[in-house]
């Protein structure tokens, strides 16, 4: 059996689908605890629906069936007072936080040239992606930092690395993540909390993770449902998308203490698509 | 997660207890709450002052399956944080066959175990179990334990409960290894910087009754097993009664007392150690509780306790036994040593409880039947006799009939034959027996080392006699002692030596002689008249004290030694051996007989060769050597000629012996040879047990890890570790080494006292043993470890220190190439006995190594001078002299850091600072600065005690404590001035 998170305490946002599902069982299997948060609501200005409740708890479920414990939060990480309920009801049943993972995040609204990009859509790509790691980081820091020890890692992009026409919003956000990892990794360093960033190329929308934003990256740009994967496959070096679990076992090994030594990393699963 | 190593099991506020309850059908999550919350009005305490909070959490199994127990085990894993709003948390489980279990776990310190009982009893209505009174409560709670907790052995109906309550089954009935639940790490508190956490096991103790005698009895037991096997100087057991009180002791030894007196003795109150010790791995802990549990509780998970290696906690088992959980820390107490101490309480606890109470505690044995087999078997390795047992001579013979002219013997310019080596020690042998000499006559031989004097050798044993082999290099009254000792009739000696003067009138018989008295005799040897229990030779060993003494060695181990190691070494006419060592040390009768029966080549090595590493190496080149035999200390004098100039390519096979081998100094070694091309093997032996015990075929892994393992009994021999009382100690345990089976010699001459003393008869299952005087441990994989000689441990200011342990200190320095520490002293001035270590270095300068060492020993066994040589002086044997290192160098006395102004405040003169270093130099016989360190300086506590007396005399007033706290005297001076209200000196 693996073990490479024993007695470790998990809080995965954007748990629903998609990586964080994947992030999440992969945790599990390695035997975390979990507390699995999502919005379970849909986002006013984001042109697509978020996890529902029953996503959440199927989730939820596949860990608990790799013998997790597991505690479901449904929070916004747009709202303060929910990522502080989150910390505090981690605590309550589980002792502590030894992990954060900051996956919750949108794709969309993007598809603008930089110029027609509303207020409120920059705002929201800002408040979502950018804002909850940011507020969920907040949250855990102290309780991390007194304890002196923690990881958080902060799923961003390729698109914290690289620029993509007509997702200006997006780019902006996860190049903001990608230097918040940085600058808290520097804040943190003295205390042993641990903050990373993976990057994910494109990530395959499987069945089992209910994975939807490759389509919505798609569909904001004009590609039909039925062409989007073949035509971000010709994008890639590797000629294959990343599959979530890709991103989880990276996930994996940064919240594990096999990665003791690496802080402030930005570490690429993107298939080679930055390299070039 | 953070590198340092623990001083608590808690490093992170997480310590929790809890239960696990079955919930009676029926109840439900809402049941639950509303039991709970009238509870709780009614005690509002109940909580340890939280709010009532129930998390429910489903389980995605039955109750009954692998996943609902490791889930209900997490549970109980998962800590109450300190800083949360209750510190207790109540879970329920609910699995999919609609079974509940409730889950309580509760800070330790807030909620103690009754408490948590409470909140149970409240929450479900259970009453405490009355014991394994036979009611339907009680059949009901064992079922649940068995879904639970599975503490129990084998899958029959109900627990195993064997007769005789507070006696634990006799030995042999039934399975008494405890029976282990689990060794998972334990995740409820982070691993250290490797990852290795705690870790732990569950065991039964299903016959002794929770009550305070078992308690007590418990606390005695688990005494005396870390008396017997810890190392009694450093170890502390802390012990938690039912009663909550806790007592700290040192595992005591006094095992005179009957186990009636040891039990009544440890009613009474215990004092507490003095001196806790530094090392987790010394530290153990008993926690026993008796409180009767809830009729629900499945399982239970007690509160660790801080900065131990070993934690027992005991409680009962809800069915009038006990059980328990052992926690160790892997870092400090390997898994098979918990195990191990845990086998020996459950066994020791079920004889003080159960046996004779008139026997002496020390006839109290620690192992069970099963285990002495089991630990027996370990140090024994099977094999060997397979040839026919046959006298030396005779093998040699056969070698002489297979390939007569095959070359025996080179030396010089010299080859001989092996049909010419029989022949002409055919010859000799008439000789010798023409001047007298019968069959069992032990005949001297002291010739210098050359061809001639293994022919002679030969002719001794086809003679029928025995040889004492004489180092003509020996002071003569050592050779007189011997061949007086040895009742010698006839010693064989060369030509005009100056050696022959040693020996009585008539008893000197010049070889030249011999050898013309051989020259019309035949070539056929006489019938020699004695089979493989007589003795082939007879060799003196000193040993470290007394006179020495004559060790008899039958021809039958030889022909053993050979069949032992032949096969695996690969020895056979191919090979070409040295010759190295003196006739007078055993290590030569491996070279030579070894070289003779396997029909290899024998190089006869001369003395002043022996003494010249370039001459030596230059004869292995020539001379194609294949089978090097070596003492450490001497091949690390060639191991300097081949570091980057590798010429030895010819060898196949090193052995080492004769002395401990310093693994890690082999490096250099394997990168110019490596393992592939040739074998490295230590070996472990002594005289009295025929050449060597162990083997141990060494590689770099052994070198990285230096070890000290000197291996497995070779086939046919066998070891074991004995205590001061001739008990077997288990592996881990450090005590005497003593060696059974093909090697052992007959006797001692003449000496039938002594040899009653070191070869004797094993109580228990009457195998011959000999007492070795080595001190040593056997490792789990049925090697050896070798810690020296027992008397190597010094006395120095109250402390026992072990010489051998300093040396392999130091040697762990990548710059020491070899090491030696003595005791030395002034002549007649207690003050200034002190440790001198002596180091080979490469690279470094003393003080570094001094800084090492001084980072990894206690400052009691601190060398107090360390004094760089060249190499070690070697004895004829190939073994450091003692005798000959030089005289150690002053104390060093460290240069002041740059800039520091050491000497400025010291022109002042007027303060203390001058009064301090003028006593620092008197007491300490050695100039210093202000900034010098008082240990740097090789100071101890009496010569702390001088400083502070000369101050006093003086009129500055110091303590020890602040000599020793301050340790400069710049800084003694400052306090002391401060202490005198004096104006402090102007820096």
């Amino acid at each position: 059996m693996s073990d490479r998170l024993a007695g470790k305490v998990a809080v995965v946002t954007g748990a629903g689908r998609g990586i964080g599902r994947a992030v999440a069982t992969a945790f599990a299997a390695q035997q975390a605890a979990l507390v699995l948060v999502d919005i379970a609501a849909d986002i006013t200005g984001v042109p697509y629906p978020m996890a529902s409740t029953s996503q959440l708890d199927h989730t939820a479920r596949m860990c608990r069936e790799l013998g997790a414990p597991v505690l479901t939060a449904v929070a916004d990480v747009r709202a303060a007072q929910d990522a502080e309920r989150v910390a505090e009801q981690a605590v309550e049943r589980f002792g502590r936080i030894d992990v954060l993972v900051n996956n919750a995040g949108v794709a969309g609204p993007s598809g603008k040239i930089v110029h027609e990009v509303t207020e409120d859509e920059w705002a929201v790509m800002m408040d979502v992606n950018l804002g909850g790691p940011w507020r969920m980081t907040k949250a855990v820091g102290a309780a991390m930092a007194d304890r002196r020890g923690g990881s958080i890692v902060n799923i961003a992009s390729t698109a914290g690395l690289v620029g993509y026409r007509n997702f200006a919003a997006y780019v902006a956000s996860k190049h903001g993540l990608v230097g918040l990892t940085r600058a808290a990794a520097l804040d943190y360093a003295p205390y042993r909390v641990r903050v990373n960033a993976v990057c994910p190329g494109s990530v395959r929308d499987a069945e089992a993770t209910e994975g939807r934003m490759l389509a919505e990256i798609g569909r904001s740009i004009g590609i039909e449902p039925a062409d989007h994967e073949a035509a971000f496959i010709t994008q890639q070096p590797m000629n294959a998308l990343v599959e979530a679990e890709d991103v989880a076992a990276a996930a994996v090994w940064l919240a594990s203490d096999e990665s003791r030594r690496a802080t402030g990393s930005v570490i690429s699963v993107d298939g080679g698509y930055s390299a070039r | 997660m953070s590198a340092h190593t623990g001083t608590s099991d808690d490093p992170i506020g997480t310590a929790c207890h809890g239960d696990v309850h079955r919930v009676p059908a029926g109840t439900d999550a809402r049941a639950c709450r509303r039991a709970l919350s009238e509870a709780l009005d009614a005690d509002p305490r109940l909580l340890g002052g939280g709010p009532l909070r129930l998390w429910c959490e489903p389980v995605a199994g039955p109750s009954g399956g692998a996943l609902a127990d490791r889930r209900r085990d997490r549970e109980l894993r998962i800590p109450v944080a300190e800083s949360g709003t209750s510190p207790v948390r109540l879970t329920l489980l609910e699995y999919e066959d609609g079974v509940r279990d409730l889950v309580v776990v509760a800070r330790s310190a807030r909620v103690g175990r009754t408490g948590l009982t409470a909140i149970a009893v409240a929450a479900l209505g259970a009453e405490p179990s009355c014991g394994a009174a036979a009611s339907g409560d009680a059949e009901e709670s064992r079922d649940a334990g068995r879904v639970g907790d599975a503490v129990a052995p084998g899958g029959g109906d109900g627990p195993t409960v064997s007769a005789g309550r507070g006696g634990v089954a006799a030995p042999g009935a039934g399975p008494r290894t405890p029976s282990i639940r689990s060794a998972t790490g334990s995740p409820d508190s982070p691993g250290d910087a490797h990852g290795a956490g705690p870790a732990e096991f569950s065991f039964a103790l299903p016959d002794l009754p929770p009550s305070a005698g078992s308690a007590r009895d418990l606390a005695c037991a688990l005494e005396l097993v870390l008396a017997r096997t810890c190392d009694e100087r450093r170890t502390v057991l802390d012990v938690r009664g039912p009663d909550g009180r806790v007592s700290s002791r040192v595992p005591g030894r006094d095992e005179g007392l009957s186990v009636a007196e040891y039990r009544a003795a440890a009613a009474g109150p215990h004092p507490s150690a003095a001196t806790p010790p530094d090392e987790a791995g010394a530290r153990f802990a008993l926690t026993v509780d008796t409180d009767v549990p809830a009729a629900t509780r499945v399982r239970h998970r007690p509160a660790p306790t801080g900065g131990h290696g070993l934690a027992v906690h005991v409680e009962p088992d809800g069915q009038g036994g006990l059980t328990a959980l052992a926690r160790y820390r892997p870092s400090a107490v390997p898994e098979w040593r918990a195990r191990a101490v845990v086998r020996h309480l459950v066994h020791v606890v079920g004889e003080l409880a159960g046996g004779d109470q008139r026997r002496a505690l020390a006839d109290v044995p620690l192992l069970d039947p099963e285990e002495r087999d089991r630990v027996l078997a370990l140090g024994r390795t099977e094999g060997g006799g397979r040839a026919a047992a046959a006298p030396i001579h005779e093998l040699v013979l056969a070698r002489a009939a297979a390939a007569p002219l095959g070359v025996a013997l080179t030396d010089g310019g010299t080859e001989v034959g092996y049909r010419d080596l029989t022949d002409r020690a055919g010859r000799l042998a008439h000789a010798l027996r023409s001047l007298g000499v019968a069959p069992r006559d032990r005949v001297g031989v002291c010739l210098e080392r050359t061809a001639d004097l293994v022919v002679v050798l030969l002719g001794v044993l086809m003679a029928g006699a025995t040889y004492v082999p004489l180092d003509p290099a020996h002071p003569k009254d050592r050779l007189a002692f011997t061949a007086d000792d040895a009742g010698l009739g006839v010693v064989v000696v060369d030509e005009g030596a100056g050696a022959a003067d040693a020996f009585a009138q008539g008893v000197a018989v010049p070889l030249g002689r011999l050898g013309r008295m051989a020259e019309h005799a035949p070539s056929v040897p006489p019938d020699s008249g004695v089979g493989p229990d007589d003795p082939a030779y007879v060799i003196y060993t000193s040993g470290s004290t007394g006179r020495p003494k004559g060790v008899v060695v039958p021809h039958r181990n030889v022909a053993a030694l050979l069949d032992a190691t032949a096969e695996d070494f690969g020895l056979g006419p191919a090979d070409t051996w040295t010759w190295f060592h003196s006739a007078a040390f055993d290590f030569s009768v491996w070279e030579i007989w070894g070289a003779l029966i396997t029909g290899g080549r024998l190089v006869v090595v001369p003395y002043w060769t022996c003494r010249s590493p370039d001459d030596f190496r230059d004869l292995l080149v020539r001379e194609r050597v294949t089978v090097l035999n070596q003492t450490p200390s001497a091949f690390l004098r060639l191991l300097e000629l081949e570091r980057g100039d590798a010429r030895l390519t010819d060898l196949r096979l090193v052995v080492f012996g004769g002395e401990p081998l310093d693994a890690r100094g082999l490096l250099p070694w394997f990168d110019a040879h490596p393992e592939s091309r040739c074998r490295v093997v230590n070996m472990f032996g002594i005289t009295e047990t025929t050449v060597h015990v162990t083997a141990r075929t060494v590689t770099r892994a052994d070198a990285l890890a230096a070890t000290r393992s000197v291996g497995r009994a070779i086939p046919g021999w066998s070891v074991r570790v004995v205590d001061d009382r001739g008990r077997l100690l288990p592996p881990g345990s450090a005590g005497e080494i003593a060696v059974a089976g093909a090697g052992l010699a007959a006797h001692y001459l003449n000496r039938p006292g002594l040899t009653a003393r070191r070869f004797v008869t094993d109580a228990h299952d009457g195998t011959r043993l000999y007492l070795s005087g080595d001190k040593g441990r056997l490792l789990p994989d049925g090697g050896l470890e070798h810690l020296g000689r027992l008397d190597s441990q010094v006395k120095l200011r109250g402390y026992r220190i072990e010489l051998d342990e300093i040396r392999h200190v130091l040697l762990g320095h990548d710059a020491v190439r070899a090491a030696a520490v003595v005791l030395g002293r002034t002549p007649g001035d207690e003050p200034t006995e002190r440790l001198d270590a002596y180091v080979v270095l490469d690279g470094a300068d003393p003080a570094e190594v001094r800084g090492y060492a001084a980072g990894l020993l206690p400052e009691y066994m601190m060398p107090g001078t360390l004094t760089p040589v060249p190499e070690l002086p070697l004895t004829v044997n190939g073994k450091v002299d003692v005798v000959g290192l030089p005289a150690p160098d002053e104390p060093v006395a460290s240069a002041p850091p740059p800039g520091a102004p050491a000497d400025a405040p010291e022109a002042a003169g007027a303060t203390s600072l001058g009064t301090v270093l003028a006593a620092w130099r008197e007491v300490l016989g050695t100039d210093c600065s202000a900034a010098d360190d008082f240990f740097d300086l090789g100071g101890n506590s009496l010569l702390a005690l001088r400083i502070v007396h000369t101050l006093r005399d003086r009129d500055v007033r110091v303590g020890v404590r602040e000599v020793y706290r301050l340790r400069t005297a710049g800084l003694l001076a400052e306090y002391a001035d401060l202490r005198a209200e004096r104006p402090v000196a102007a820096g």
